[in-house]
């Protein structure tokens, strides 16, 4: 297995606070630049919910240099590939392009990200174009499901809220709102550049220096509250749309991202529902047949972490599916697991963590996560954490945090007039 | 990397018999086999994975319109167990080697692929061969399999993408195989027995015109041997092309006008194209670049950026063995749609008229070869790459010498082409939200 052991002193922070990771490698001709910003829905509020998404929109709209267009045929013409994603509580942005246009190609994305002139005009163009992302948006069932599931395990805290908005938000929003976004979270202190491939590292910090290194320092603004207290109620929430068949999602909060349980958390979800040996497929599928489909998965985030099941059913059977489920993880915490079901969990782990470091881009966004979120080193770690896993652990982590959260989630029921 | 040389002869491979060898400056080595399967090798020192890929040539196009799905629900029984091993136990065996693998039926092949840290792939290959081989198609997951892809087949009206295109591809391939939905219909899978998969699976899985690609840092010798003792017993002729019902496209009487239970209008229109093998396939990819490629392209620009008409609006012109077709599509508002339509139409126009300047068509072949080199990371992909073209005809060193073709199309070139498709009149499908007057779908 490689890990990224051999990188753990890459990351470097400039004078003005922007932390920087550079990999340099050759195998490739091409080079994967990053830009990720701590900001996401959990900096919005009801009135802006949207704005960070929006946001990143509009980061494509024009500099003092560039405008719209120029923008992206400034990557594209020199063969790369220019986009931007927003999440709970982080904005990324990247080119990945063949590495004879490095330099050229981080000064686009560099001009973007610092010096947006957010034209009046774009704006509102970018305003009808995100109208019509949320209608896409609200024609899939597991959108609603996603949204429910959130509102529900995260009463209190803003990992509820959606990050593209609501047509109503959208529809409201200003160009101030905008800018005001950008100026409070854009800053040195919220910012990390990432580049991996083939580049020598001194070129790389050089141009890193010489395109970030004038942004003035600067703080971000404090974080808002990240934890959810345990829910005292399991709550079901359920939600009637088109749709053609049943989607379930239930689960309970977890550890954040510095608690040293995370890796653990990823082994106790693929042990339960990562693959076709796992605990709930066994059961659900294979042998009640209850489920089409079911999965697991952890989803990490810097404050309380989201323990998750999702299974797509037939909608008779979608109203006994969260007591199986809950049947199912009651009786792994009571009677723990096999040394072979969490050996195999570790062996999955292990082999997706190794593909997912073929390209440049799939490790620059590793860095760029956890560095973002504060976590560097567990990219360098994430292999040997894994190694120390045991299956009592898994069993702690159950009576830590199923026993004591209610289990609750959201079911989506086809309504009459489905497509 | 290796001098350039070409052997040939006949190497004994336990129950295999090579019959050709040969290898190029690249050092991807080719092995005809006895059997008829091509083993191709394209090693790689950088990283410790064996990626491989195993494409059967047929597949869907050897389906009966009125079996439509067979070779899916083939495919997904096949991994429930073999003579010799339990769903369970494979679960169990390839979970504890992190061995990732899948297979899919498409139009033009069946595939089947793996990846898996080198030194467990001698087991994972045994594994994966056994379950190509010896399928037992368990009748209780038989039963669960075809519920489940009648479920999927429902499921696929939620996604107005998939509703928009399969339509599109009846309309343009009738009842040829390309015009059947790939993981058939409710009434064609509906029918299906168990038996028929074993029958199909005998008919089908042959060695003969298969090609397996093997992209990895093991020794050659090692792999020689594992196939040896794998495939060794793996025999049949294969499909015979001969026999494929010919591909005529169909004229449109009218466009489709369908209401759907969405939120989103979706316009698709599509011209029928070259297969692969085609004398213009490079112009057409050339086209597809300059015209929908990435954010700067004239499509996104002039829908999306420079009129917020659509979030999402592309191109794409799929390779397909025997023809194919040249797709642009938007979601949009119900009352853009017109307009949508009639900016695409101006753009079409404007291609078979005027030829493109020298400089968009440099950029736009810079966007080919970066975005090739970009999706030619993985091992796995490599290998997906290589299968590929050696199924569609092309040969597997046209991985190389694809951007040369590229490379060679002229502005004239692409005004030519783009005049021969856009002249034809176009299938069009509309999607339309429900309305007043049209409630419901039908």
């Amino acid at each position: 297995m490689t890990t990224q052991a051999g990188h753990a002193k890459s990351v470097q922070t400039l004078s003005n606070g922007i932390k920087t990771v550079v990999i340099e490698d050759h195998t490739s001709p091409i080079v994967s630049m990053q830009v990720w910003i701590r900001c996401g829905a959990v900096n919005e509020n009801a009135q802006t919910a949207g704005v960070s998404h929006f946001l990143e929109h509009m980061l494509f709209k024009g500099t003092p240099r560039l405008s719209a267009g120029q923008i992206s045929h400034a990557v594209e013409s020199r063969g790369g590939r220019i986009n931007a994603a927003t999440g709970m509580e982080l904005t990324h942005y990247y080119i990945d392009a063949p590495s004879d246009s490095f330099e050229e190609s981080l000064a686009v994305l560099a001009d973007a990200v610092l010096y947006p002139t957010f034209p009046a005009d774009e704006f509102e163009r970018e305003r009808k174009v995100i109208l019509e992302e949320i209608k896409r948006r609200n024609d899939d069932p597991q959108s609603d499901l996603w949204d429910g599931f959130l509102e529900v395990l995260y009463p209190q805290t803003p990992y509820r809220q959606r990050v593209i908005g609501t047509e109503a938000t959208i529809s409201a929003m200003t160009r101030e709102v905008l800018m005001a976004q950008h100026q409070a979270f854009y800053v040195s202190d919220n910012m990390v550049v990432v580049i991996v491939g083939d580049v020598k590292k001194a070129k790389a910090m050089k141009q890193v220096r010489k395109l970030f290194g004038s942004l003035p320092a600067k703080k971000r603004p404090p974080f808002p509250v990240l934890f959810q207290p345990p829910r005292e109620q399991s709550e079901l929430k359920i939600i009637e749309r088109p749709a053609q068949q049943a989607y379930v999602a239930v689960g309970f909060t977890g550890p954040a991202l510095n608690d040293p349980r995370q890796v653990s958390m990823d082994v106790l979800s693929t042990v339960l529902g990562g693959g076709g040996s796992s605990r709930l497929h066994r059961i659900l599928r294979e042998e009640k047949r209850l489920v089409w489909s079911v999965g697991s998965s952890f989803i990490t985030h810097a404050g309380t972490g989201l323990f998750g099941v999702f299974a797509q059913c037939a909608p008779e059977k979608a109203r006994s599916l969260p007591a199986e489920i809950y049947m199912i993880i009651t009786e792994c915490e009571s009677n723990g697991f096999s040394p072979d079901e969490v050996a195999r969990a570790k062996s999955q782990l292990k082999s997706a963590w190794l593909f997912s470091q073929e390209t440049y881009h799939g490790q620059a966004s590793q860095w760029g996560f956890y560095t973002a979120l504060g976590c560097h080193d567990l990219v360098s770690r994430y292999v040997k954490d894994l190694d120390r896993v045991r299956v009592d652990d898994l069993v702690s982590l159950l009576r830590t945090f199923f026993q004591s959260r209610e289990m609750s989630g959201a079911v989506v029921y086809p309504s009459a007039g489905k497509n | 990397m290796r001098c350039s040389f070409a052997a040939a002869g006949m190497i004994l491979m336990g129950g295999l018999m090579a019959m050709t060898v040969n290898a190029d400056s690249s050092d991807v080595r080719v092995t005809r086999l006895e059997n008829g399967l091509t083993w191709i090798h394209r090693p790689v020192r950088h990283n410790q994975i064996v990626a491989f890929q195993l494409f059967i040539p047929g597949g869907i196009l050897q389906e009966d319109p009125a079996r439509a799905g067979l070779s899916h629900l083939m495919v997904s029984v096949m991994f429930k167990g073999t003579t010799s091993r339990t769903f369970r136990q494979i679960a169990e065996e390839t979970e504890s080697l992190g061995f990732m693998f899948g297979g899919d039926a498409e139009e033009d092949y069946i595939s089947f692929s793996g990846q898996v840290v080198a030194d467990r792939f001698p087991r994972a290959f045994t594994i994966f061969s056994d379950i190509l081989l010896n399928p037992s198609f368990p009748a209780e997951e038989f039963e669960k399999e075809k519920e489940a892809q009648l479920n999927d087949i429902k499921a696929k009206k939620e996604h107005i993408f998939t509703v928009a295109f399969e339509r599109l591809q009846g309309e343009l391939f009738g009842s040829h195989p390309y015009g059947q939905p790939a993981g058939g219909t409710e009434e064609t899978v509906g029918r299906m027995e168990r038996d028929d998969l074993s029958r199909w699976h005998s008919k089908v899985i042959r060695p003969r015109g298969a090609v397996l690609v093997t992209v990895g840092s093991l020794p050659e010798k090692d792999v020689t041997d594992l196939l040896a003792t794998c495939l060794g017993r793996w025999t049949g002729d294969g499909w015979d092309p001969s026999a494929q019902k010919e591909l005529v496209p169909q004229r449109q009487e009218q466009p489709v006008d369908e209401t759907r239970s969405f939120e989103q209008a979706y316009l698709m229109m599509a011209y029928p194209a070259d297969a692969v093998s085609g004398r213009d396939y490079a112009a057409i990819k050339t086209l597809n670049t300059l015209l929908g490629g990435g954010m700067s392209s004239p499509l996104f620009q002039s829908i999306r950026e420079t009129s917020g008409l659509a979030y999402e609006v592309s191109s794409f012109y799929p390779s397909r063995k025997y023809g194919s077709a040249f797709v642009l599509y938007a979601g949009t508002d119900e009352s853009k749609m017109p307009e949508v339509e009639s900016k695409m139409r101006a753009l079409l126009r404007d291609f078979s008229q005027t030829p493109v300047s020298d400089q968009k068509l440099r950029e736009s072949k810079r966007y080919v070869r970066g975005h090739y080199m970009m999706d030619h990371q993985t091992n796995e992909r490599v290998g997906w790459y290589t299968a590929w073209w050696e199924t569609l005809g092309r040969g597997h060193s046209y991985d190389k010498t694809y951007l040369q073709d590229v490379d060679a199309v002229t502005s004239e070139d692409v005004r030519r082409t783009a005049q021969r498709l856009f002249s034809q009149p176009p299938v069009v499908v509309r999607i339309h939200p429900p309305s007043k007057n049209n409630p419901r779908s039908p």
